[in-house]
Parts: structure tokens; C-alpha cells; sequence
């Protein structure tokens, strides 16, 4: 008996010693090395932006840490360069299904926001005024398998309508419609226009429905789905249904090309393969990677973020074809670089936008005109951090003549 | 961001790194969703795909800005849809494309409205949602993940029409959830792939998703030579990789962290299992 004890005394003294021993092959074995180097981010990246002016709250996107945070509309300021914006809540984390979100929603009505997933869980997430950390949102509605990227809120017909990039595809659904509800209506097909599609606004007063447009086009068939649906549930890791199973396993002919970037204008209750009522489109326009776009219907003008340009242009609501904007604020003291999202406070009579490769968002009046500094800065990051720009990345490339990496978005 | 650009970093770069070039705006071409780009050190080359315009654009080694494209291959006969991805062949000048259902082969120096040189494709191929793509110019290997069976699909690089694969890594030993990027070691022949864990970019979990070497010659329920695995490398969703022989090191882009991840390439090596 006191031998039996003694071996397990012998064994257990060194039961430590085996454990960390074989704890150590095993990450050998894994390979779990740290990295020599990282590239990486760590500030909130902002995407789009919407204002509450009632509720003094300004809500913005963040596409790299994958949040939505709310600020004060008054105050966005920090107190110095180096210090960041405080931010009144911040949505973040896996519970939230915020991901890669790029364009928001704010319904002052029902004291709601929303953001639109763009890749991988590519849905609209609705929550509540107030709501902060990692808290599931009150609805969440699956538009897409993948590149859902502008949002626009209809309150007076109780509609949310979404642009989906990878399948040139305008969906119109119920204000409140959640999970895999389907859209009362659709925009797609060959007469549409649509080409890689971003911001979308509605203007309920008119009955119209604005979407800007890049240059990337490839023909989709009116209520086609993407064919890499499958493949797109599959990296969500979720089960792929037989249904969306691959039909054609021969390669058909191509259906791309490149088009001029422009702005088009539907019947609001458009639906399918519909024709648009006008199209702002030409060199005279200087379009370049349009994105968010808002509709004043109160002084009946467009505000466009012109990402290829770093500018905002703003045109008539009533602009067709090759004309040039009735404004542009363009220029050093601007403060622009490659804006993404804006938003018109018509209650203060002001214009937010935000650059995300400045990590900020800037305020200017609503008639700005030229080379216009701003009237306040809301800032992710201390002034003048350097921004990576990485947003869901998928290839890398190296350069061995530079000795430098490649990296597209 | 959700910019479509391609941003250019110091392979030394570290931390909160401003890129020390980019290419984007309207003249680019670019649209988001180019999940691979290739660099043609021979030509002084940047070849990156466009799938929504269905086109592969070419640029100059060295460009920067509103680069317009020097070449573009595009148009009905190309056959080009969901192009997400490509490889460079520089030693047979020729471009390797996945879409899904075939794999393309194009002259690198084809500008427009061309038809592919080769195409791989039909059931034989067993090609199910190809995506990610390898090719080995010296010891002829093209490699493709694929999602059923899940795997990694390996062909002669001269195979055309409807051909089985010469072999298969498939089962559950590979650990293979979603094969997503590839790159090669030609000296060694070995495949690296990048694989992601089922539901990773979901739950975001740190650790679950790794980059696996392969022999080529690997074929059915066979685990990887050795691995990048761990809590510690930070990965989550990792997606494209690239390999600097002369620097014995190994580059890994990931798609939740939106960040470039550098390990030592000798130290896997030191750690390889057969």
C-alpha cells in the first residue's frame, strides 16, 4: 500500500512536467507560431453615415472592427488632435451580427438603426436607440447571400430598401420584414442599368428611387440569384441546401463590360426588369465611384459621395442626363479623402460625410460650395494615424522587385 | 475598407502601416470582390481579377493612383464569370482562372475579346464551387479547393476538356473546411492553403482556421505536412497567401482581422512532420 502511494506520488510530482512537456510538442506540432509581423488597424474604419438631429445622435458604420456606433450630433469633436471621439455606444461582436457593415439606417419614428452587412453575413441588422456592446439585434433580415451594401428607409409607405452589389439588384421590402422574408419588390435585368450598385435613397414625396451605379456591369437576369450563392452559405458555414445546388456545370459565354458611371432614377413602386425615368450619366457629371447618395426632396437636390474624386457633388433632384453638378466641395482645406458616406441634417441645415481613410466623419453647412473646410471633425483615431485600408481582403501577392505586398479589397 | 483598390505595403511593414502606394479610382478598373492578385516579376506585372465587369485587368509593376489598366481581357468569349480568383504561370506566360464550375486558361499577353487557350471542365473534373487556385510552372501542377467533395483538386497544368483529377485531398484527417487561397513551393512540391474553419468568419473565433502544406503527390484523407494553427497567430478567416523564398518568409491575409499576418517560413519548415 505505501509503495502503491509512493509510485503515485513519483507519478503525480511529475505529471506537471509531462504535461507541459507534451503541451509544448503539440504547439510544435500545430505549428502555433505568433507572427514576425502584423498589418493591421486597430481604430474604427467609418463607412456611412445617418443623423437623429431630435435625438442629437449621429450613427456610423465601421467596417473594420465591425461596429455601429452612435455619437453626439452637437459635439463630435474630441478635445484634441491626438485623442479620438467619444462615442455615445458602440454595437460590436459576433452576438451583434454586425459585420463587414457598410451603409445605415436611422428611423427617428420607431427610435431604430440599421446597418447593412456587405460581405459574409450579408444582412440588415435593426436595433434599438440605446442599445450598446454585444447585444443581438431586435430584427435582423437576410437580403442576400453576399454584397448587400446601401440602406435606405421609406417611413411613409413603411418600406427598407437595399442595393445588392454582386447581383445588380434593388430589393424593396416591408419596414419590418426579418429573416428570409422576401422582398415585395425587385429592381434587376438588363433594362435596368444597374451596374455594381452602392448608394440608394428613396424620395417618397416624388415617388421615386435613386441608386448610384459603378462601372462594373455584368448582365443579370430579372429575380436572379447569385450563382455563388452556395459558395457563400458554405463559407458562413451553414449547410447548403440541395436547392442551391449548382445547375450548369459548362462554362457559358461572358456577359461584362465596363459602363459610365451614373445615377438612376426608378418609379419608386418600380419593379423587375424596370426602365429608369432618368439617368444622370456623362463626362459632364464627373461621376467617379459614386457611393452614398441622400435626396433633399425639401430643396430638390442630390448629395453624392464622388469617391473617385475625394468631393460631393450635388445636382438638381430633377438632373438628367450629361450634366454638370450645381455644387461640388472639392479641395485641400475639404478635408475629403475618398468619401463613402454622407448624410443631410435638414433640421441644423448640415452635411455630414465621412472619409474613411481619414477614420473620420466631417460636418459642413448644407450649401457648401468649393474648396469649404469643415464646420466640425468626428474622429475614430488620433489625427493623422496612418489607415491600412484593408477591408474583407481576399489575395495577397509579393513583389520581389519592391520587396512589397499586394493587397486588394 | 469597402473601397475597391489595391493597396501596396513594405513587406517589412508593421502595425498601423500606411500603404506607400495604392491604385484606385475610376481609370482602375477595380470593383471589390478580387479575392487574388498575382505580381509577374519577369514582365513587372500586377494581373488582379474583376468579377462583376467579368474582366482581368493587367497593370504596370509600379503603378499607383488612377492607373488605367495597360491591358484588359474581357468580353463575350472569354467565358469569364464569377472570376474571383487567378494564378500566374510567368515560365508558360499564362493566366489561370476558377469560375466555379471550369478553370480558364488564358495567353498572359490576350488583350479583349479572347477565347480561353484551354479549358478544364465537365463532371469528370468533379470541379463543385472551384475557388482559390495554384499553378506550378516547373513541376506542371494546377490546384483548386473545391466544396464537393470538399478538398483540394489537383491537375496537370496542360489537362483540357473533361478530365478527372490526377489526385484528391479529401476527409476528414485534412481538416479541411473551405480551401481559400493557395500559393507553392515549386523546390519543395508543396501546395499552402489557407483553410477556414466551418462558421469562422461568423463566430470569429481565433485559432480554428489554419494554413496547411500538402505534398502534391497527396491524395485522399491525408492531414497536412505542417500546419500554422494556434491562438497564438491570430488568425481567423485567413484567405490569400504568398511565400518571399529569399526571405524564408510566409504572407497571410485574413478577411475578419483585415490584416496582414508575416511568419517565418524556416520555422515551419523546422517543424514539418514527413
Amino acid at each position: 500500500m505505501r509503495k502503491l502511494q509512493k509510485t503515485f506520488l513519483i507519478v503525480g510530482s511529475l505529471f506537471p512536467i509531462f504535461a507541459l512537456a507534451a503541451l509544448l510538442l503539440y504547439a510544435q506540432a500545430g505549428g502555433d507560431l505568433k507572427p514576425l509581423r502584423v498589418v493591421k488597424d486597430p481604430f474604427p474604419v467609418f463607412t456611412d453615415v445617418a443623423v437623429d438631429p431630435d435625438s442629437n445622435i449621429a450613427l456610423l458604420s465601421d467596417e473594420n472592427l465591425f461596429s455601429l456606433r452612435t455619437y453626439d450630433r452637437n459635439n463630435p469633436d474630441p478635445p484634441a488632435p491626438n485623442v479620438v471621439s467619444d462615442p455615445r455606444t458602440v454595437i460590436v461582436g459576433p452576438k451583434t451580427e454586425v459585420d463587414f457593415v457598410c451603409g445605415v439606417a436611422i428611423d427617428p419614428v420607431h427610435r431604430e438603426f440599421y446597418g447593412a452587412n456587405n460581405d459574409t453575413d450579408s444582412k440588415v441588422v435593426a436595433f434599438k436607440y440605446g442599445a450598446a456592446g454585444e447585444v443581438p439585434p431586435v430584427r435582423q433580415l437576410t437580403t442576400a447571400s453576399n454584397g448587400t451594401w446601401g440602406i435606405a428607409l421609406d417611413l411613409k409607405n413603411d418600406e427598407v430598401a437595399v442595393t445588392v452589389e454582386h447581383i445588380n439588384r434593388v430589393s424593396v421590402y416591408r419596414r419590418e420584414a426579418v429573416g428570409d422574408e422576401k422582398p415585395r419588390r425587385i429592381i434587376q435585368g438588363p433594362h435596368t442599368g444597374l451596374s455594381d450598385p452602392h448608394g440608394i435613397d428613396i424620395d417618397a414625396e416624388h415617388n421615386e428611387l435613386f441608386v448610384a451605379n459603378h462601372s462594373s456591369y455584368h448582365e443579370v437576369g430579372a429575380g436572379e440569384e447569385n450563382q455563388n450563392a452556395a459558395s457563400a452559405a458554405f463559407a458562413r458555414g451553414e449547410e447548403v441546401p440541395n436547392a442551391l445546388q449548382r445547375e450548369r456545370v459548362a462554362p457559358r459565354l461572358s456577359k461584362g463590360k465596363f459602363v459610365e458611371p451614373s445615377i438612376r432614377v426608378y418609379s419608386r413602386t418600380g419593379d423587375g426588369d424596370a426602365i429608369p425615368t432618368r439617368v444622370i450619366e456623362g463626362p459632364k457629371t464627373g461621376l467617379s465611384l459614386p457611393m452614398k447618395i441622400f435626396v433633399d426632396s425639401v430643396h430638390n437636390e442630390i448629395f453624392v459621395a464622388n469617391s473617385g474624386t475625394s468631393s460631393i457633388l450635388v445636382f438638381s433632384r430633377t438632373a438628367k442626363g450629361d450634366v454638370a453638378p450645381i455644387r461640388k466641395i472639392e479641395g485641400a482645406a475639404t478635408g475629403l479623402k475618398k468619401p463613402v458616406g454622407l448624410y443631410v441634417d435638414l433640421k441644423n441645415d448640415e452635411l455630414w460625410v465621412t472619409s474613411p481613410e481619414l477614420h473620420n466623419s466631417t460636418v459642413y453647412r448644407r450649401t457648401a460650395n468649393g474648396n469649404a473646410a469643415p464646420l466640425r471633425t468626428l474622429r475614430g483615431a488620433p489625427e493623422g494615424t496612418p489607415a491600412p485600408g484593408i477591408g474583407n481582403p481576399g489575395g495577397i501577392a509579393y513583389d520581389s522587385k519592391r520587396d512589397q505586398l499586394l493587397v486588394p479589397n | 475598407m469597402a473601397n475597391p483598390r489595391i493597396a501596396v505595403f513594405a513587406r517589412l511593414a508593421d502595425g498601423v502601416a500606411a500603404p506607400v502606394r495604392i491604385i484606385e479610382g475610376g481609370h482602375t478598373g477595380l470593383s471589390r470582390t478580387s479575392h487574388a492578385v498575382a505580381y509577374d516579376a519577369v514582365h513587372d506585372e500586377i494581373v488582379v481579377p474583376n468579377p462583376f465587369a467579368e474582366a482581368i485587368l493587367f497593370y504596370k509593376g509600379d503603378a499607383s493612383g488612377d492607373a488605367a489598366p495597360i491591358r484588359v481581357i474581357q468580353g463575350p468569349n472569354t467565358l469569364l464569370e464569377e472570376n474571383e480568383e487567378l494564378a500566374l504561370d510567368p515560365v508558360n506566360d499564362e493566366i489561370i482562372v476558377p469560375t466555379g464550375t471550369a478553370i480558364l486558361v488564358f495567353d498572359r499577353k490576350a488583350s479583349g475579346n479572347v477565347a480561353p487557350k484551354r479549358v478544364i471542365a465537365g463532371p469528370k473534373t468533379k470541379m463543385d464551387h472551384a475557388r482559390g487556385i495554384a499553378v506550378d510552372p516547373v513541376n506542371g501542377v494546377i490546384a483548386t479547393g473545391n466544396r464537393n467533395p470538399i478538398g483540394i483538386l489537383f491537375f496537370n497544368r496542360t489537362d483540357e476538356g473533361d478530365v478527372a483529377p490526377r489526385n484528391i485531398i479529401t476527409g476528414p484527417k485534412t481538416g479541411i473546411y473551405a480551401a481559400k487561397g493557395f500559393t507553392i513551393n515549386p523546390q519543395r512540391k508543396e501546395l499552402i492553403a489557407t483553410i477556414e474553419a466551418r462558421g469562422a468568419q461568423v463566430n470569429r473565433k481565433v485559432g480554428d482556421s489554419f494554413v496547411g502544406i500538402w505534398n502534391y503527390t497527396d491524395n485522399g484523407d491525408i492531414p497536412p505536412k505542417a500546419a500554422i494553427k494556434g491562438l497564438n497567430t491570430m488568425l481567423i478567416a485567413p484567405r490569400g497567401a504568398a511565400i518571399s523564398p529569399e526571405h524564408q518568409e510566409i504572407f497571410v491575409i485574413d478577411k475578419v482581422q483585415n490584416g496582414i499576418f508575416a511568419f517565418s517560413w524556416q520555422k515551419i519548415l523546422d517543424e514539418l512532420q514527413r
